[in-house]
């Protein structure tokens, strides 16, 4: 009977023994998912952060494309004022000059421009003397003011 | 004598059965007893072990879910880390981009301001140097009662005013271009001026355009004075 008590107890010993393996296991295994957990989580919530700067990123860029082309808009619209200043320059301001130097070459008269308004005042570059203009369009009519510059115009060939 | 002897004989035998029979029965009884105690003993075990038996298949149940568990968590950690690499990866490309984009706008900005600048002081010059110009030609227009105005076909038109006393205003003009010689070429006179063509030679000759003019404006006096 007493042998028989010893092994029983022996048994018993290591049952429990076991038992506790188990359980730690046990325990280790639910430890180990409640930080598989808490890991999940904190990967879940880093991802909604980066997924939101992603977004802030995405609508700068947006954003900055639509400058961009706003910014082609400026540089046509600068192109075309370039072409107009460049037509001024290479057509309309020749041309006017080639006018006024023509009624020049024609009348071979200098106006004075800074003379009071009314006042016809400037020079007539005659072949061999300048001769001075002064009349008051006040006093006098258009055509007697035409007829007398123009014959300070030489009719000689 | 014998049979008091027998007859006491008979009493130890009978004491002796009686006695014997209540041990036997008492041991039975004890047996019995026993092994209804040893019955029972054992039928607790039995329950205890039941009891462990199930509490341990609850464990190794317990213990395969959260096995499970763990399983699941890993692939989605590994699947969420995977993700979140791409997505920083992503951002960083964003933020190169935006960096470039914004370096690159600003640096047209500048350009176009600069431009922008450049083309208003042209204008401004332009439209001072149109506006002394202008200024200049009306002048001459006015006071000398001629405008020349460019028309089709590299055409020069000349219109005099003034010189028809009773309407200034009418206008007296021809035209005038170069020709495929270079030569200078009338046409188009409003009124007919018949002495067009002689100034024509000789202003060919002589290339004197002012006295040319002079000389159109008297045909033309001249022509309204008769």
């Amino acid at each position: 009977m007493g042998r028989s008590t010893v092994a029983s107890h022996r048994g018993q010993a290591e049952v429990l023994a076991m038992e506790e393996e188990v359980a730690q296991s046990l325990l280790d295994a639910k430890e180990r998912a409640h930080q598989g957990g808490v890991e999940l989580q904190q990967l879940k919530a880093e991802l909604r952060k980066a997924g939101e700067e992603d977004t802030r990123l995405k609508a700068s860029l947006l954003q900055l494309t639509r400058e961009l082309e706003e910014l082609k808009e400026i540089e046509a619209s600068l192109e075309r004022q370039e072409r107009e200043v460049d037509e001024d320059t290479t057509v309309t301001i020749p041309s006017a000059v080639y006018v006024a130097q023509l009624y020049h070459r024609i009348s071979k008269i200098e106006w004075d421009y800074e003379s009071e308004p009314g006042m016809v005042k400037g020079i007539h570059h005659g072949p061999s003397v300048a001769q001075p203009i002064h009349l008051d369009s006040t006093q006098l009519s258009k055509k007697f003011i035409s007829d007398y510059l123009w014959s300070l115009v030489d009719t000689d060939w | 004598m014998i049979e008091d002897e027998l007859a006491l004989f008979d009493k130890s035998i009978n004491e002796f059965w009686n006695k014997f029979k209540s041990t036997v029965s008492d041991t039975s009884c004890g047996m019995v007893g026993l092994r209804d105690t040893y019955k029972d003993s054992i039928k607790a075990c039995g329950e205890k072990l039941s009891v462990k038996l199930k509490e341990e298949e609850r464990m190794v149940e317990m213990f395969l879910e959260y096995q499970n568990q763990i399983c699941r968590q890993n692939n989605l950690i590994q699947e969420k880390k995977d993700n979140l690499l791409r997505l920083i990866a992503e951002i960083k490309d964003k933020k190169q981009e935006l960096e470039v984009l914004t370096a690159n706008i600003q640096d047209l900005k500048e350009e176009y301001a600069k431009k922008k600048e450049t083309i208003s002081a042209a204008n401004k010059a332009n439209e001072e140097r149109l506006k002394r110009l202008q200024k200049s030609a009306d002048l001459y227009k006015d006071r000398l009662g001629l405008e020349i105005r460019k028309i089709y076909g590299d055409k020069l038109q000349f219109i005099f005013t003034n010189i028809d006393p009773k309407h200034p205003e009418n206008p007296f003009m021809f035209s005038l271009h170069l020709n495929e010689a270079k030569e200078y070429e009338v046409s188009d006179s409003a009124p007919h001026l018949e002495c067009l063509a002689e100034f024509q030679e000789n202003v060919r000759k002589t290339n004197n355009f002012s006295a040319f003019l002079a000389n159109v404006r008297k045909a033309f006096t001249a022509m309204v004075y008769n």
